[in-house]
């Protein structure tokens, strides 16, 4: 295999070590679609995980996801507390015209998996405290990075302006869209440090330490970002992790609406807005308006980002219109 | 086959043959059991009965989908034979068990390419695990790890999984196999 032969050849150069005597690839897609990457898993001899992980774009069209989580790494690793958490980002470049980064593997379960399996309670609340913990870490780090240097404020209000097309693609009027607009640009007033894609399968725990190994996959992380929406991303994932039981052949968006009429779910996420903004330290951050931004932000990211929306897109885009039709719920949300 | 599941297989197969500097092009071969007749259809989608294509210009990847079981073995022989050494820049067939034995054998037995065998795990979209390396089992946990489904069935389906690992008969978990062969020199 060509592959294996590039990187038994650069071995040294890159990864600052001997090669080994033996090592074996494995090859896999991380999902069927075009704009998904494909990954070479490196497993030197007696490794029970891949020791580094080598992403791929499938196309030239989408290499500039290669390039985002390079940039995001290599800014994240100058912060000494984050540092352990991330894949170690070792090279850059281009094979035959398509990007990749090699970074170093994490071992872990996915944060996602154990949640969905052992529902809420002490240990995955402890789980799910020091989650939000590293994600402000992450949020507040405060690096930007090559890539997002010439941008003034990447988001995705400012994909739609150019792009409205995609506002009437998704069945709604510009004056039903006005009122996120105004909030989703009010939030924050400073730029923050994003992963993009905070949610319990990009969270690995370590099953001899049970603390949080690792946040991997950060192709949609962005260090002049003037939203936040890690934090409401990562509550909404909890809550389909934890009712998914519960409600089966759910859909994301019918899990979550389910799961608003459950006082408990609106405590929990109440409970991880409060830990979150009072470490962030923002004042007047609102729980229901970043919610709704998140939710904005979601429905058409991919599509402002890939140009194709996905499942998830129109899922979050059915939650965001169930949640502005819905005041009482927000209410509660916001404590009132 | 669905058209993106060409896609996939096309695409995972570049991530094999990959270089700094060459630019390949992977050449599809499709062979199918049509009332004991194995008919050849290239990824162009013309069906074709015989195999006087010139394809085999510099730096292909030949690559072969044998859904045809048995009766595929003699058309396999005949366009790996088609290919000279030199031009061929890579080679992968992929087949079911029953073939696989018999695939790999003539592969072995032509000298000149070196080739390693992949198994195709149904449950993660499209990965390949590599079956000859001395950590296939080690490998193998982390890869039947990857899915799994909160529900009793899907806890009984991993335990079994992993037990089949363990045993050494992790070969029925495979949906189909690869093998992958490069020239010799290369």
């Amino acid at each position: 295999m060509y592959i294996k032969q590039y990187l038994k050849k650069n071995w040294a150069a890159i990864f600052k070590e001997e090669v080994p005597d033996n090592f074996d690839c494995v090859v896999l897609s991380s999902c069927l679609e075009d704009y998904g990457n494909n990954l070479v898993l490196i497993f030197p001899d007696r490794f029970c995980y891949p020791k580094y992980i080598m992403k791929m774009s499938r196309t030239k069209r989408y290499g500039f996801k290669i390039e985002r989580e390079y940039q995001g790494l290599l800014s994240v690793s100058k912060n000494p507390d984050l540092k352990k958490y991330i894949p170690f980002p070792h090279k850059s470049g281009t094979l035959n015209g398509l990007p990749f980064v090699i970074q170093g593997g994490i071992p872990g379960e996915s944060l996602h998996e154990i949640l969905r399996q052992k529902g809420y309670i002490s240990h995955t609340k402890k789980l799910i405290d020091q989650a939000i913990d590293l994600l402000v870490e992450i949020n507040t780090t405060n690096v930007i990075s090559e890539v997002d240097k010439n941008i003034e404020t990447y988001n995705v209000v400012d994909a739609l302006k150019n792009q409205p097309e995609l506002i009437c693609n998704a069945g709604l009027s510009c004056s039903e869209l006005e009122p996120f607009v105004e909030q989703y640009n009010t939030v924050v007033d400073r730029v923050f440090f994003v992963h993009g894609d905070f949610w319990g399968a990009n969270i690995l725990i370590d099953p001899i330490s049970n603390k949080v190994s690792g946040i991997i996959d950060w192709e949609f992380s962005n260090s002049n970002s003037r939203t936040l929406p890690d934090i409401m991303w990562f509550v909404l994932n909890l809550l389909f992790a934890f009712n998914f039981k519960k409600i089966r052949d759910g859909s994301f968006s019918n899990i979550i609406i389910s799961s608003l009429s459950i006082p408990a779910s609106i405590d929990l996420i109440r409970d991880c807005f409060k830990r979150y903004s009072s470490k962030m330290g923002i004042k007047d951050l609102n729980c229901g308006q970043l919610l709704i931004c998140t939710l904005f932000e979601m429905s058409f990211r991919e599509m402002s980002a890939y140009g194709s929306s996905n499942k998830m897109d129109s899922e979050c885009l059915s939650l965001l219109k169930f949640l502005t039709a819905n005041k009482q719920i927000m209410d509660a949300i916001n404590g009132h | 086959m669905e058209q993106k599941n060409i896609q996939t297989q096309l695409n995972i197969l570049s991530t094999f043959f990959l270089t700094e500097e060459k630019t390949v092009k992977v050449q599809f071969f499709y062979l199918f059991n049509k009332n004991k007749n194995v008919t050849v259809q290239e990824d162009n989608g013309v069906l074709k009965n015989d195999l006087s294509s010139n394809v085999f210009e510099s730096k292909t990847i030949v690559a072969i989908d044998n859904q045809a079981g048995h009766l595929g073995y003699h058309q396999i022989k005949e366009i790996i034979h088609k290919s000279d050494v030199d031009p061929l820049f890579g080679l992968a067939v992929f087949c079911n068990k029953e073939e696989l034995k018999s695939v790999s054998k003539f592969i072995k037995s032509l000298n000149r390419l070196t080739f390693s065998v992949f198994g195709i795990n149904p449950d993660y979209f499209f990965s390949l695990v590599p079956l000859d390396g001395q950590n296939r089992r080690n490998i193998e946990k982390y890869i039947f790890n990857l899915t799994s489904e909160a529900s009793l069935k899907g806890k009984i389906k991993k335990t079994i999984k992993q037990a089949m690992i363990y045993l050494g008969l992790s070969n029925r978990l495979y949906e189909r196999f690869v093998i992958i062969a490069v020239p010799e020199k290369k």
